[in-house]
Order: structure tokens, then C-alpha cells, then sequence
């Protein structure tokens, strides 16, 4: 059964032709890849797209696959694919209009502390908004390790940086985050 | 394995990177930080503080892909189909350029090109005389570029 094996495995028989093993592949990480993907550019029909582009990089790289891990188990196939979905979605970032904050709604008169009327619905917005404004690495950590629950070695191996790097993305991304919704 | 010891200064560094909630934290470092945590007002207050912009933050539900695992694998696998990707163990065929060497391939072009002008002007024919002994093919008038300007010649 395609469900009992490893991604290493799948990936080594996708690699082969096997078109059920690249199908268990796909079922298995898809979601999570989406997932990722709409938080990174918070639309759902951009997602969809980074999550097909990110698996047929997948089908592409499998035949080489065994090659690239040199059968040391180094390069985990999570560690590979968040990778290239984080890629992707800079990629397009960066092609893509910056989101501006001219549709955010205005933060509730006579509120004492801003984040405190952040719990709301409709000031789901404005934090889609200014997480939209982090830079790229920066919101690619927060994704990864707040949303995610990645660890920060996991994050790190993603993000191909240490993991004192890693903190010191989240430590600015929350910064930032805070002195837009304040 | 080398014990990192968790600090005062080190739990807010956790909190400022990872949030209020300690499932984020470090797993190495978790239960001395929340140790440390619980005797100081200062971190108590500074957890308070986090912990609000993590409510900010779980607002933030993003929208839910529409797509399916079957139809993704399935486009896939049409797409693939229609461009191939090479095994492996297949060595891909070297255009005949690369293989023949760019400096071979210019010098075979200009060798046509030298060719073909010499034969299109008629210059071969005025070149044998000119090598031939006792030529009396004159050089070219002086005044040649002035003719190009009058406009009597045209490039």
C-alpha cells in the first residue's frame, strides 16, 4: 500500500513511472502545500496554482531523486518541497502589485491598545494586509513556524539558513507586524 | 548533546520570536523557560503582550484551496506526458554546433562568406590578373570618397 511507504519511497518509484506512487504523493502533501502557499499570498486561486507548479516540479525532479539524496536521507523530501513552494510564492510576489492598506478598514475608535480590537472578524483584513507587507523571508519564517508548526531546524532546512536566522526573521516579522496594527 | 542553559534574557528572546504560546518554543527549551517564567512579572507582562498579537494573528484564516489531490496528480501526469522529462541514465544529445566547436563553425561561415563575395563581384577573376606577372590593374582613384558623397555611388 502507497500509504505505508515513505515519501523517500514514493518519490524513488515516482522516479520509476509509478503514477500511483506520485498520486499517494500528492494526496499526502498537497494539503499542507496549499496551505502554505495561501498564507504566503493569501489568495486561494494563487495557491492552487503554486501547489500544481510545486508538484510538477516534483514529478520532473523525481527521476533524479535518488541522486540528489546520495542515500544518506539528507534531503528529506519535506525539507525539498516546502522549499520550492516558498520559491515559488517569492517568485510571484515579485511579479505581483504590493497589497496597500488603502482597504483596510479603520481600527475601532476609543480602543485603548490596536491589537486588542484585532480579534474581530472584520479586522481579519487588516492583519491579511500587513502580513501581505512583511518582507519576503520574513513572512516565510512566520508561515513556516507560527502557522505551520514547523520547528525552527525544520524552518531552517526550508529556508536553507541557521537557525539564529531563522529567530532573528520571527523577531522582526512580529516587530513589524506590530507597528502596522498599532 | 550540550544542555543550553535558558536565561531571563534568552525567554524573551523565545517570546519576541515564537509567540506566548509554548508549543512553539524550542521543545529543548521549553520547561526551563516556563520555569523561569513563572517568578518574573516583567516576562508574566511580556507574555500578556505577545499573547495579543498572537489573537491578531490566528484572525487571519486563509482562504481554503479549491483543488483536489486527484485532479493535481492527474494534470500532472497529462502535462508530463506531452513534454517528457529525461531518466537519469539518458545522456542528452549534444547539438552538432556544440559538438563541432563554435571557433570551427565561424571560420567554415566566414570561409563561405569570402567565398561568395569574391565570386559574386568578380573579384576572383580580377584578383588572378593582379597576381598574375606584369599586371597593370590600376589602385583605386583618390577621389572615390568624394564620388561616394556626390551620391554617385550608393552603399
Amino acid at each position: 500500500m502507497n500509504t505505508d511507504l515513505s515519501d523517500d519511497e514514493l518519490m524513488r518509484r515516482a522516479g520509476n513511472g509509478d503514477r500511483s506512487a506520485f498520486g499517494a504523493l500528492v494526496e499526502r502533501h498537497l494539503p499542507r502545500v496549499c496551505a502554505i502557499a495561501a498564507r504566503m499570498l493569501a489568495s486561494a486561486a494563487e495557491a492552487d496554482d503554486i501547489g500544481q507548479e510545486a508538484f510538477l516540479r516534483c514529478w520532473q525532479k523525481a527521476p533524479g531523486w535518488e541522486s540528489l539524496d546520495g542515500g544518506s536521507g539528507a534531503a528529506r523530501f519535506t525539507t525539498w518541497l516546502h522549499r520550492v513552494v516558498i520559491n515559488l510564492c517569492i517568485d510571484r510576489r515579485r511579479r505581483a502589485a504590493p497589497l496597500t492598506l488603502d482597504a483596510a478598514p479603520d481600527l475601532p475608535d476609543g480602543a485603548p491598545d490596536a491589537l486588542d480590537g484585532l480579534e474581530s472578524k472584520e479586522s481579519a483584513e487588516r492583519v491579511r494586509s500587513a502580513i501581505g507587507e512583511l518582507p519576503a523571508r520574513q513572512r516565510a519564517a512566520l508561515v513556516l513556524c507560527y502557522y505551520e508548526g514547523l520547528s525552527n531546524g525544520e524552518a531552517a532546512a526550508v529556508l536553507e539558513m541557521s537557525v539564529s536566522a531563522v529567530e532573528s526573521l520571527l523577531v522582526r516579522a512580529r516587530r513589524n507586524l506590530r507597528k502596522s496594527l498599532s | 548533546m550540550t544542555k543550553t542553559t535558558v536565561t531571563p534574557k534568552r525567554v524573551r528572546e523565545i517570546i519576541a520570536a515564537y509567540g506566548a504560546d509554548p508549543a512553539r518554543w524550542p521543545a529543548a527549551e521549553r520547561t526551563a523557560a516556563l520555569a523561569i517564567l513563572r517568578d518574573d512579572a516583567e516576562l508574566s507582562a511580556l507574555l500578556q503582550d505577545a499573547r495579543r498579537l498572537d489573537a491578531a494573528l490566528d484572525s487571519f484564516a486563509p482562504p481554503l484551496p479549491t483543488v483536489n489531490a486527484g485532479d493535481v496528480a492527474g494534470r500532472i501526469m497529462v502535462a508530463a506526458r506531452q513534454t517528457p522529462t529525461p531518466r537519469p541514465n539518458e545522456t542528452p544529445s549534444i547539438p552538432f554546433w556544440r559538438w563541432f566547436g563554435w571557433p570551427k563553425i565561424a571560420g567554415l561561415a566566414m570561409a563561405g562568406v569570402i567565398g561568395f563575395t569574391i565570386g559574386w563581384t568578380g573579384l576572383d577573376a580580377q584578383l588572378q590578373e593582379w597576381m598574375a606577372p606584369g599586371s597593370t590593374i590600376a589602385a583605386p582613384a583618390l577621389d572615390a570618397p568624394d564620388a561616394l558623397l556626390d551620391g554617385e555611388v550608393s552603399w
